[in-house]
């Protein structure tokens, strides 16, 4: 935290290399994230070049109100919101795809249990993937990536009031569909 | 929203303070509709910790497409675009002023300089040369460009 306190500082002060370690230190976090909200590992890793690209241009702007972590989860939240939008407008919205594409895990050890978990994990996805892109959104940073309802009300800029809407009426269309689909 | 379903959810999320979680889980032992419900939330809470991990990538390709990115634009991050956003305003203003505000009556005066041909020293910069025939007043006007970095949008 010291470390990428003083990266900070110097990459505002122009230092590309300290800037170089906030992007490794946080690279997995953020790719993960754009991975979960677009599931499609080229669009995730060019919304993270773009992501980088858009931090380091607005970096004199951050003052550290929120943590840095928070303030570029917040950059690629948006990126991956625009790009959804664009696809939206040229009806190419095709989170689907990726469903088929869930690692394989320790099917050797426990085959049958291990297929069902990977059969959950897949009727999770799916479901989240029909939510629209205000709730999915949601539910990824709640759900996976552990963000409180303060963080995730910075990430989005609103109120903690519509992130506790919205969750709510995201896990209430999630549980409709699995029930639907295990019906 | 009810009130109720809030403060479940805030409950299953860890969100409530530490008076709010006893206040609720006092309410909850005497509603068994609501002790459902919490532990419907939860199986499906639960249901999340089955999705996989995303594959990660190495970070090294990212950031040598970013630095070679920044490499291109600038070695340091840009200043805002407002601190310069006055600029092309002023200048605007300033021609304004000076083509209608005539601190002396010259509609009768010939222009007494005539400008022919502007040197410019300066790399890129650009003379604009007006003459207002009714005042006789000149303006010479260099136009320099900025670079692309100091005015690329945010």
């Amino acid at each position: 935290m010291q470390h990428e306190t003083e990266w900070v500082q110097r990459a505002q002060a122009g230092d590309q290399e300290a800037f170089g370690e906030l992007v490794r230190l946080h690279h997995d976090r953020i790719y993960g994230l754009l991975m979960r909200l677009t599931r499609n590992p080229d669009m995730a890793q060019e919304l993270e070049q773009q992501t980088w690209i858009k931090a380091w241009r607005n970096l004199p702007r951050f003052r550290g109100d929120s943590s840095f972590s928070t303030w570029v989860y917040t950059i690629a939240t948006r990126n991956a919101q625009d790009h959804h939008r664009r696809l939206k407008r040229r009806g190419e919205v095709e989170y689907l795809e990726g469903v088929d594409q869930l690692p394989s895990g320790s099917a050797t050890a426990q085959p049958d249990r291990a297929l069902m978990h990977r059969e959950t994990g897949g009727r999770i996805l799916e479901a989240l993937d029909r939510l629209g892109e205000k709730h999915r959104t949601v539910m990824v940073l709640r759900e996976l990536e552990g963000l409180s309802y303060e963080e995730i009300a910075r990430v989005l800029k609103c109120r903690v009031g519509t992130v506790m809407s919205r969750l709510h009426h995201a896990r209430k269309q999630i549980r409709l569909q699995l029930e639907g689909a295990e019906a | 929203m009810k009130k109720h379903d809030q403060r479940l959810h805030a409950y299953l999320d860890g969100e409530l303070s530490a008076r709010e979680r006893t206040a609720f889980e006092d309410q909850m032992a005497r509603d068994p509709d609501l002790q459902e419900e919490l532990s419907e939330l939860q199986a499906l809470s639960k249901r999340f910790g089955a999705v996989p991990p995303p594959e990660t990538i190495p970070a090294e390709p990212v950031w040598q497409h970013v630095q070679r990115e920044l490499r291109v634009s600038t070695g340091a991050p840009p200043r805002p675009v407002w601190k310069w956003a006055w600029a092309p305003a002023a200048a605007a203003a300033m021609l304004w002023a000076m083509m209608w505000i005539q601190p002396f009556s010259s509609s009768s005066l010939p222009p007494s300089v005539i400008v022919e041909q502007v040197e410019v020293q300066a790399d890129a910069a650009v003379p604009l040369v007006y003459t207002d025939q009714e005042s006789g007043w000149t303006v010479v006007w260099l136009s320099t460009p900025t670079t692309q970095e100091e005015h690329a949008p945010l």
